[in-house]
């Protein structure tokens, strides 16, 4: 059973303070999230007496506050620390120097990672992608980001947050990731003629607008958006709602980071657009928490537009996450949204017919609301003169790895990998991986393929590896990580992706079981075909794409297997008794002549 | 939420190339047993609703895609897909992978010829997982009055926790953790509280030996278990 923390009186004061903050949430259960991060922010964690005052006043089960409070990587049951630092375990932070960061931590403090040191100031611990991939590596202290780290600043980074000083005034500020923009991102997007435009239209007509734009979703799955806000708003209901997934949590992006910094107007503008489109009059910014250094701009920004005079009766609020990647597929994001474990629900129904609290609602990504506003405001026509036949306008790539140039790139869809490469100056690229570990691997030698969902798909996540790094490092690295996000809902993803780590660590020790080539394959089908949502359905790929693309790198390993010292198993002489046994047992009986 | 069902309103789909028919609304998996082809399930079972969708145990392909068959109704012109030797293997596959998670030592358990599981496995022919066994440690849960969950057999097929509720219709059961560390838990105050009556159906509803009666044993003698002698469907 997991540890349970002690039960400790609380003082009248805290009582006090953690029944006004479930008051200030209405007593909503659907608002646990924020109770939580409330609760949480002073001492660090929820106690369990404490989870059972909130469920009190809230209720419900004491139990229902613990199974949300232990689903999410951000909120803790236990002591753990005053100070929380978060490392960033994706591959471009471990390749960019996060092993002596992470030593030079654990020397600092005396602690390894998951400890907390004697005396409770600091909580060391290890966190998928945190959105800086460009700036790697990279760090959560208290939630504010540390860019580029190095472990000789680690000890001047504990020594000012002993004496006090907070974690905003010491981190360097993250810089623009922006390298190249083009016509629908480009620096001098205005705010508001997008909305002056739609408040001129009709829902209908501002639907026919994006669906002749070709616009399709950001996120990564491509839906297309007209059509989504189109079913949205036929489903008959009194509320609506517009919803922006602001999850960005596959490893290697981070252009969303970019916009709700830079373009979060525009943003706010789309989900206006939107709201109008389908009659919504509520819409949720749903924020990663890693992104929490973001709110306060983000609220500024969002009270400043609100004031345009075509927005409309629309009010936004912001639903902080607390670390969950598996949250950025949308109905597992919805059910975090109402308060609970990001599971992704059984579809259909789709969160167009029933989403948020049962209700219609649109989920779409940061820059698809982006570009809905610049479509409304540019025409459709500008936008899908662009890009392929599939594939229309543009998109914003993130482009990380061994590369001179890494950072965010606004390129026209059907652009060839080659093309790609060369703008961000890759250092004699071999292994190119697009759309994030979700995504697939290609050899950079196929510098002819084009970026697109006609044949490279990808959510924005571009990693480029030079011939210096062990596939197989990059493969462990992809599969940890959706081991550790993998929610634990269905069979194949919670189990199956264990088993493929073990294979991937095998090849990477150059000790493959026999026929653990052909193995993979079946196991890789069994997931991917049978898993309830994205993350099991697409957490395979990777390998098997890199199977594919890199023949030679997986043969000369499991030629190595045929010289060593592993006794092959023999199933069929293994399972002989017993399947003789089975046979006599269901032998038809011998039939006798009638006496 | 379940529509209105008129036994009258009949829709006719394929099942492996032959014409099937069932009522409309129907379960899938309910609508192809109705026609004579049997589909394992763990986490879905007649009467057990909402479908939870969560063992993947009972995946066929439906007009081209590979889905569970237990979370959608069947609809008009549906082409099912069930005996394709790639389907079966998916479904083994996913039930192989039940037994390398956890410890299911089926002659030592309590729930030994009443088994959900070890039935399907039997029904499916499974003599050994193919993926390694993990061998993971899982902690017996002995703290309940009278229950007991023994997560070495938990396949995580959450009806206990989304499926049960006590007599006031709370959740007694939770899913804690994340991943491959989820485990069930259970809550001690109401599990206290329940009445013999509803521990039964908490027992009950576990396909497997993972909630039990704490100090009971076998309660019924070999041969006269539910999967003894047939197939327990």
């Amino acid at each position: 059973m997991k540890n349970r923390s002690q039960t400790t009186v609380i003082t009248a004061t805290r009582r006090a303070q953690i029944k006004s903050i479930v008051l200030r949430y209405e007593r909503d259960r659907g608002r646990l999230l924020d109770i939580l991060w409330a609760v949480q922010a002073k001492p660090g964690y929820v106690s369990e007496s404490e989870g059972a005052l909130i469920a009190r006043y809230l209720r419900i089960s004491p139990a229902d506050i613990r199974e949300v409070l232990s689903f999410y990587h951000f909120f803790h049951e236990q002591p753990a620390g005053k100070h929380q630092i978060f490392l960033d375990t994706s591959i471009i932070s471990e390749i960019a120097g996060m092993p002596s960061v992470r030593k030079a931590f654990e020397n600092e403090l005396g602690i390894r990672i998951g400890e907390v040191t004697k005396d409770g100031k600091f909580g060391l611990f290890e966190t998928s992608c945190i959105g800086m991939s460009d700036q790697g590596p990279a760090a959560l202290i208290d939630l504010i980001p540390f860019p580029k780290l190095r472990a000789s600043a680690v000890p001047g980074i504990i020594r000012k947050l002993r004496s006090g000083k907070k974690a905003g005034k010491i981190a360097s500020p993250v810089v623009s990731g922006v390298r190249k923009l083009g016509p629908f991102f480009g620096a001098q997007e205005v705010f508001g003629a997008g909305l002056s435009k739609a408040a001129k239209q009709s829902p209908f007509e501002i639907i026919s607008e994006i669906k002749l734009s070709g616009l399709r979703g950001r996120g990564g799955a491509g839906y297309s958006t007209g059509a989504k806000w189109e079913l949205c708003a036929n489903f008959q209901s009194p509320n609506r709602y517009v919803v922006c997934n602001a999850d960005e949590g596959e490893p290697g992006t981070f252009k969303d980071r970019e916009l709700l910094t830079s373009q979060a107007d525009l943003m706010f503008e789309g989900m206006s657009i939107a709201a109008r489109a389908i009659g919504a009059k509520e819409g949720i910014l749903y924020l990663r928490a890693e992104y929490a250094y973001l709110q306060k701009h983000l609220q500024k920004v969002l009270k400043r537009v609100a004031r345009h005079p075509s927005w409309g009766k629309f009010s936004i609020r912001i639903q902080l996450g607390a670390g969950a990647y598996v949250c950025g597929e949308e109905t597992a994001l919805l059910e975090s949204l109402e308060g609970r474990r990001g599971e992704p629900r059984i579809r259909p129904p789709f969160p167009v017919e029933r989403g948020y609290r049962g209700c219609p609602t649109v989920v779409n990504n940061v820059e698809t609301f982006v570009l809905a506003s610049q479509i409304l405001a540019k025409g459709a026509g500008a936008f899908s003169v662009l890009g392929t036949e599939k594939s229309k306008g543009t998109r914003l790539l993130s482009i990380s790895g061994d590369v001179a140039k890494p950072g965010i790139y606004e390129v026209a869809w059907g652009v060839s990998l080659g093309e790609v490469l060369r703008l961000c100056q890759a250092k004699s690229p071999e292994i190119v991986q697009v759309g994030g570990p979700s995504g697939l691997c290609v050899s950079a030698n196929d510098t002819r393929r084009q970026i697109s969902f006609e044949d490279l798909a990808t959510g924005g996540s571009l990693m480029v590896f030079s011939k210096r790094r062990d596939l197989f490092h990059v493969l462990e690295n992809f599969m940890e990580f959706f081991v550790n996000e993998s929610c634990g809902n269905c069979t194949p993803c919670r189990a199956g992706n264990v088993v493929l780590l073990d294979a991937i660590k095998r090849l990477r020790a150059g000790k493959p079981h026999p026929g653990d080539r052909e193995r993979i394959r079946d196991w890789s089908s069994i997931i991917s075909k049978t898993s309830r949502c994205g993350l099991g359905a697409t957490s395979p790929n990777v390998l098997t794409t890199s199977m594919i693309a890199f023949p030679k790198v997986f043969e000369k390993v499991f030629e190595s297997v045929a010289s060593s010292q592993i006794f092959p198993f023999d199933e069929a002489a293994a399972t002989r008794d017993y399947n003789l046994a089975v046979k006599k047992v269901n032998r038809p009986s011998v039939k006798r002549a009638p006496r | 939420m379940k529509p209105e069902i008129s036994s009258h309103e009949r829709v006719e789909f394929l099942i492996d190339g032959k014409v099937a028919s069932a009522p409309v609304g129907t379960n899938l998996i309910d609508a192809i047993r109705m026609n004579g082809v049997e589909i394992p399930t763990l986490c879905w079972s007649v009467g057990l609703e909402p479908a939870l969708g969560t063992c993947r145990v009972c995946t066929v392909r439906k007009n081209g895609r590979e889905v569970a068959g237990c979370t959608v109704q069947i609809g008009k012109g549906d082409v099912i897909e069930c005996g394709a030797s790639d389907l079966r293997n998916l479904r083994q596959g996913v039930t192989e992978l039940l037994f390398s998670e956890g410890n299911h030592y089926c002659p030592g358990c309590e729930k030994s010829g009443d088994c959900e599981l070890q039935s399907v496995a039997y029904d499916q022919g499974i003599t050994h997982s193919r993926f390694p066994y993990k061998f993971s440690h899982y902690d017996l849960d002995y703290s309940g009055k009278d229950l007991m969950i023994e997560r070495n057999r938990c396949i995580h097929c959450k009806r206990c926790t989304d499926l049960f509720v006590d007599d006031e219709g709370r959740k007694v059961f939770r899913f804690m953790g994340k991943g491959r560390k989820t485990v069930v838990e259970m809550d001690l105050k109401l599990e206290a509280e329940m009445s013999k009556h509803k521990k039964k159906e908490a027992v009950a509803i576990c396909p497997t030996g993972a909630i039990l009666f704490k100090g009971q044993g076998f309660d019924r003698p070999i041969g006269t278990r539910k999967s003894d002698s047939r197939s327990s469907k």
